[in-house]
This record gives C-alpha cells, sequence and structure tokens, in this order.
C-alpha cells in the first residue's frame, strides 16, 4: 500500500496518462550515475522475468540510459522538486517516463530538438539519425547532443513530451516514450 | 609499447589492448559520464599503434552504451581509417539492435566490420 501522497498523486497522474497496467520500476528522488547504472540493470532483470524479447530490452535500456542521464544531467536541485522514472506496461507497450525541472534555456533547447525530431518523415528518420550523429561533436565533458535524438530514434518516434510552468524561470519536463514490445530493431 | 588494460565498472567495458598481437577488445557495458575522457587512453594507444604500420584488429561485443560512447567509438573508427593499415572490425551482438548500431558505424566510418551473432 502506497501512503506517500506525492508517490501516490504521481502514479495516478501517470497512470491516467499512459494507461499503465503494471509498473516495473518507480524511482522518485535523488538520481546520479549510480542510481543509473543500477537502475537500467533492475529494468532488464525484470525485462527478461516478463519475457520480453531480446531486441526490446536492448532498446529499452538505450532509451532509459539516455532519459536517466537527461536527469542526472539537468537535475537543479535548488527548486525542490523531485525528479521521477518510471517504466509500466499495458497489453502491447512498454511505457517510459521521466519527469524533472529544468531551466528556461534548457526548455527552448529541448523544445526545439523534440518537434524537429517528431516532424520528420518515418521513412526518411533514420538517414536524418546517421547525419546528425556524424555531424556531432563529443563536448570536453563528454556530451555529443545526442541524447534525445537516440531516444526518438530508437523508440521509432514514438515521443511525447509536456512543459510546463514551474517556478520562476523553471519549467517542469515530462517525457514519454513508448516502445513496440513486439519491436523488431530500430 | 606497453598492453593497454582498464578494469570494468558497473557502468564502463573491460578494455584489452595487446600491442603484440594488434588485437584491441572493448566488452561490456559502456555508458561512462564522460565518454571522451573514458576513450582518450584507448585512443592514444591507438595512435602509438597505428604508427608501428602493424595490422590491426578491434573486437566490439557491447551489451549497451550510451550516445556519447557511440560517438567516442566512431571517433576511434574514424582515426582507424585514417592509415592505410590493416584493420578489422569484429562486431559482436546478442540482437538486431546492438547489430544495427555496428552497421551505422560502418556506414559512416566506411570501414568492413564483420558481424558476429552471439
Amino acid at each position: 500500500m502506497i501512503e506517500d501522497p506525492k508517490i501516490k498523486a504521481l502514479l495516478n497522474d501517470i497512470g491516467d496518462r499512459d494507461k499503465i497496467k503494471d509498473y516495473l520500476l518507480v524511482i522518485y528522488g535523488q538520481f546520479n550515475q549510480d542510481i543509473l547504472v543500477s537502475a537500467v540493470k533492475l529494468i532488464e532483470k525484470k525485462l527478461i522475468l516478463e519475457k520480453f524479447p531480446a531486441n526490446v530490452i536492448t532498446k529499452t535500456k538505450i532509451i532509459c540510459t539516455e532519459m536517466l542521464q537527461n536527469i542526472t544531467k539537468h537535475k537543479q536541485e535548488n527548486t525542490g522538486v523531485l525528479p521521477y522514472f518510471v517504466v509500466g506496461t499495458n497489453d502491447k507497450t512498454l511505457n517510459i517516463l521521466s519527469g524533472n525541472i529544468i531551466t528556461e534555456a534548457s526548455k527552448t533547447i529541448i523544445e526545439t530538438k523534440l518537434n524537429e525530431y517528431i516532424k520528420i518523415n518515418k521513412n526518411s528518420f533514420r538517414s536524418y539519425y546517421v547525419e546528425a550523429f556524424k555531424n556531432s561533436v563529443l563536448s570536453s565533458k563528454g556530451n555529443a547532443g545526442l541524447g534525445l535524438l537516440e531516444i526518438v530514434y530508437r523508440s521509432n518516434q514514438n515521443v511525447k513530451f509536456k512543459m510546463q510552468d514551474a517556478a520562476k524561470g523553471y519549467f517542469s519536463f515530462d517525457l514519454d516514450v513508448i516502445v513496440n514490445a513486439q519491436a523488431t530493431g530500430s | 609499447m606497453k598492453n593497454l588494460i582498464i578494469e570494468p565498472t558497473i557502468g564502463t567495458p573491460k578494455v584489452e589492448f595487446d600491442v603484440k598481437t594488434g588485437f584491441l577488445k572493448i566488452a561490456g557495458i559502456c555508458t561512462p559520464e564522460n565518454p571522451k575522457q573514458f576513450f582518450e587512453p584507448i585512443m592514444d594507444k591507438l595512435n602509438d599503434f597505428q604508427a608501428t604500420g602493424k595490422a590491426l584488429t578491434i573486437e566490439i561485443f557491447l551489451e549497451y552504451f550510451n550516445s556519447g560512447s557511440s560517438k567516442a567509438l566512431l571517433n576511434l573508427f574514424m582515426e582507424t581509417a585514417k592509415t592505410s593499415n590493416e584493420t578489422n572490425i569484429h562486431w559482436l551482438s546478442e540482437d538486431e539492435e546492438l547489430k544495427d548500431a555496428g552497421i551505422i558505424l560502418e556506414e559512416i566510418s566506411g570501414l568492413k566490420f564483420k558481424y558476429f551473432d552471439v
């Protein structure tokens, strides 16, 4: 029985918006690199137990890694709002959801990129991905700016997002990614 | 020239570069926080090795990886492609999703990969 009202409200909201029947993993609170790797390992074990195909498991692990890295990199501890990360299923899909607080500058970048990726024609998305990957540059911090593109590519563009005013200069960023449970290849 | 060995951690792969046989193997999970930093000693060793003119075999067997590591791997292959030394790339994968990642790296780098289903 879940008693914490914040977690209860979060699960109700997520359950409503994505029609999740079973929750495989829910993390609410602080994130770091160790939690990221452990979470992905746990999801893998859960998906093996639920007998998902190997390529779906790999696809999910890659998407989860990018989403968790986004949360870790963009965390805004001073806002007092904690991030969440949820993996759930309904009959035919795996639903991977995250929410965190971002700055106005990040909002503009993320919004622009996601809107661009989602609009690309499905048939030409692979060549777009290859071109963007080829032209990207790895920064000294190890960022190539490819995280969101990777998520959209691996999910076959099954991505929805929502941004709302959170506090002065900050925005909440909710990302819903759907993976077809029978998917074959990207 | 000394061999390079990097032991695996919870989020980084095992790396073994045997400079005598010219065999570089990267295997495991590859999600370092800073992929550029992680791949730096491998790139350095690769550059030193390339100067010997010996044949090189790179074996990649990754469980999964982040996009930064994927880019770092591409940089490694691009560096390899610059020389006329004999180069063999062995891409080991457990499923189509991972094989696709290899195909994209092959497409961009222009190197010829050999694929192995594990």
